[in-house]
């Protein structure tokens, strides 16, 4: 009897803690949701208030109206692109790192390495010159090729632990019934880890739909993105917060739904493959 | 083989080796695109010697930048292993828990910071609002003054960064060998002893990479604080990257400015060099 009651203490004690990390946790982005559909006389309420008639408002005035829909298709336009150029550049080379050994292929794969830890501000000046000297600054362009220094990074390293979960004898089964290098990588291997490259393109498209810096100095008014465009309603002649609600909760719902799809890999992707979750 | 790394090769060179090696060059010239008389003379190691010997808000910057590094790696990785401890029991509703708690992680930073300056705003943020009803005051809220400046940000990245630390840390604790335990319990050691001696011991190596790669990301911060507080009030929050970016995209002084972001960029290269070495040590070849 006694020891049940200990149980039960412990078992609260447990789910009051996470109840409440989780409300920090949540608490300001459902705020942020919340306002989005809030009056702009709501909005500013104080006390604030939890109780209010919804409207879609902030939406139509952003999306409708300020051409926010126009933001929304860059930001796919680009993450969708770099991801693509990312995968078709990168998985073979992440193939050949994690079956055969080359000389000198360690110092290829640690200055792979640098161009994703390299502060982004180092990246974008030298971008920056040399697209405006080649004329390609303000367009998707350069703003996929800036992206892709990080991408190409993420698939080489996280491709590389997928493909190295594969068991060899697959493969060499294949190589001894006479299929070529490139026919045992594109028919056998590619297709058992596909599970892995779609995590892999999930991660690349969080990462290029996220940033900010790169998007903001190379991609210009032209090819402004969503997180580009958002810091934009704020203005001199005041804030519109309900819009930036709006458009913030429609640039994180699509990221949350797919990290729910990749939560599995998640430690995976954050750590470049290094930590197995 | 080769042909399987050239497509990389020719990109990384294109997109890495180029425009690295272009900054280089630049860092060693008197540059800009606006600033008269900077034409790209060759000056030697001038802007590296003006830098490190002259330039007080470089330095500034850089102790902001390693208080602010040390301060959220540090609380993030204490709140982070309690978190994964909490979450490492048997108990109903896990993954439940583990998906909210990464939502702040997965938010665009921009978007963070529009968040907290919207809770944290003086005349109408929710956050403002409790701190007036517990009585202090706040003339330019949290955010808008020198001494709270700093904190404050802190806070936003633990808050934003601490479910990172927890993932990588459960994801070791929950590969851990049930022997070592069992064990250990047998021979009569309490709950600290077993914490202390074997847990820790055992993800020490996920602790490593975990703490490294926060370390990495939270020097190189820019995100977050260009929109919280742009660097102010008075170059309170303004870490490297904000002061880079300010050399660079506000003064357009490029030349020195290749000379600043080189060196954030050998600060980092050091810790790099650190991950590669240990991850590759402890992922030996299958």
């Amino acid at each position: 009897m006694k020891r049940q009651t200990k149980k039960i203490i412990r078992l609260a004690l447990i789910y009051t803690a996470l109840s409440t990390i989780a409300f920090v946790a949540i608490f300001p982005y459902v705020w942020m949701v919340l306002t989005s559909f809030k009056t702009r006389a709501d909005a500013f309420a104080i006390p604030p208030v939890w109780f209010f008639k919804p409207g879609v408002g902030h939406y139509l005035e952003v999306f409708v109206r300020k051409g926010f829909s126009q933001n929304l298709l860059n930001s796919l336009i680009i993450s969708l692109s770099t991801t693509a150029l990312s995968l078709i550049v990168g998985v073979p080379s992440a193939y050949a790192f994690a079956r055969y050994k080359l000389y000198g292929d360690h110092h290829m794969f640690f200055f792979i390495l640098t161009t994703r830890m390299a502060p982004p501000i180092t990246i974008v000046l030298p971008l920056y010159i040399l697209m405006a000297r080649a004329g390609v600054l303000n367009t998707h362009f350069s703003v996929i090729i800036a992206h892709t220094t990080f991408n190409l990074a993420l698939v080489v390293w996280l491709m590389r632990g997928f493909f190295r979960m594969i068991p060899r004898e697959i493969e060499e089964a294949a190589l001894i019934d006479g299929c070529s290098t490139f026919r045992v990588f594109s028919e056998i291997s590619l297709p058992l880890s596909s599970g892995g490259l779609v995590a892999t393109a999930i991660f690349c498209i969080i990462m290029s739909w996220n940033e900010f810096l790169f998007a903001m100095i190379l991609g210009g008014h032209q090819a402004a993105t969503l997180t580009m465009a958002v810091p934009g309603l704020v203005t001199t002649r005041g804030t519109f917060w309900g819009q930036i609600a709006a458009v913030g909760t429609v640039t994180t719902i699509p990221i949350l739904i797919f990290s729910l799809l990749v939560q599995k890999h998640l430690v995976r992707g954050l750590t470049f493959g290094a930590i197995e979750g | 083989m080769v042909f399987f790394h050239l497509p990389t090769m020719i990109t990384l060179v294109i997109i890495a080796m180029v425009p690295f090696l272009f900054a280089l060059n630049l860092s060693f010239r008197a540059y800009s695109l606006a600033i008269p008389g900077y034409k790209g003379q060759f000056i030697g190691l001038d802007n590296f010697r003006k830098l490190l010997n002259e330039d007080l808000l470089f330095w500034k910057s850089i102790f902001i930048t390693i208080r602010f590094v040390v301060v959220v790696v540090v609380i993030e990785f204490i709140l982070g292993l309690g978190i994964a401890m909490l979450l490492n029991q048997n108990i109903w509703g896990r993954r439940f828990f583990t998906s909210i708690i990464i939502i702040p992680m997965m938010i665009a930073p921009v978007v963070v910071g529009l968040i907290w300056r919207f809770l944290l705003s003086a005349e109408f943020g929710i956050i403002s609002y409790v701190i007036k009803k517990l009585g202090m005051h706040l003339e330019r809220g949290l955010l808008g003054s020198v001494h709270t400046a700093l904190p404050t940000v802190m806070f936003i990245d633990v808050w934003q960064w601490t479910s990172f630390m927890t993932l990588i840390l459960l994801a070791g604790l929950r590969a851990l060998p049930r022997e070592p335990v069992e064990a250990a319990q047998i021979d009569g050691a309490n709950g600290i002893q077993i914490f202390r001696y074997i847990t820790i011991p055992l993800v020490k190596p996920l602790i490593f990479v975990a703490v490294l790669l926060r370390s990495i990301d939270s020097f190189k911060l820019f995100d977050t604080i260009f929109i919280l507080t742009g660097g102010g009030p008075s170059f309170a929050t303004e870490l490297g990257s904000i002061y880079a970016y300010r050399v660079n995209f506000i003064y357009w002084n490029m030349g020195y400015g290749s000379a600043l972001v080189l060196i954030l960029f050998l600060i980092v290269l050091v810790c790099t060099e650190f991950f590669f070495f240990f991850t590759q040590r402890e992922a030996p070849q299958k």
